[in-house]
């Protein structure tokens, strides 16, 4: 090994992140405007960074978890895009993504990679640990 | 054989691993990966890295 680099993620292909809710089981809404949510912000955790509480509500683009009475809002900021969810159990959404969203995280991750990786033109392994790491070798 | 490794770990941690590329020319191997998945937070050159490029220097004095 030569090298070995660490990513801070972040979401900019609606492509992968449709790709990652197939796989995930969620519908991927593009165009609606609004998302399910508890409806009224109680200030009890930090917004993500260039999102006001006005905001909350309004999206780009949703996803909707079946069984689950919140929706997620994507919503697109710059070059990237935040998701936006309520975690609050009721919700139904924190089982379905996990903490902090990590499932459907670990999902785009996976599916980014393979687009990027198909493009060019490497063959792709796809392992999954037993302590649930997915591992990715690509070769050409 | 030359291959990259992506792991994401149970967190959604994204690790990127080049093996059997010696050289400054790994790093240009997964330059698409991390530009398509967000920001390096860390980088790493391990041994392998700075042997080969010392390997090459040499090789450029001995010409």
């Amino acid at each position: 090994m030569s090298h070995m680099t660490q990513i801070e993620l972040e979401i900019k292909d609606l492509q992968a992140l449709k790709n990652a809710c197939a796989k995930l089981g969620f519908q991927f809404v593009k165009g609606q405007t609004t998302y399910k949510w508890y409806g009224r912000f109680m200030g009890d955790y930090p917004l993500p960074e260039g999102i006001r509480k006005e905001d909350l509500g309004k999206c780009d683009h949703a996803i909707v978890v079946p069984g689950a009475g919140y929706e997620v809002g994507v919503v697109k900021k710059e070059d990237k895009y935040i998701l936006l969810w309520d975690f609050y159990k009721a919700g139904g959404l924190a089982n379905a993504l996990g903490q902090n969203g990590k499932l459907l995280k670990i999902m785009y991750s996976t599916e980014k990679v393979k687009l990027a990786a198909k493009r060019k033109h490497y063959k792709i392994i796809e392992t999954r640990t037993k302590t649930g790491e997915v591992v990715l070798t690509l070769r050409k | 054989m030359e291959e990259i490794v992506v792991t994401i770990d149970e967190e959604g941690e994204v690790t990127i691993k080049v093996n059997g590329v010696k050289g400054h020319s790994c790093t240009k191997m997964t330059e698409f990966i991390e530009k398509e998945l967000g920001k390096v937070k860390e980088r790493k050159k391990t041994k392998e890295y700075f042997q080969s490029v010392h390997q090459s220097e040499q090789a450029k004095q001995r010409v």
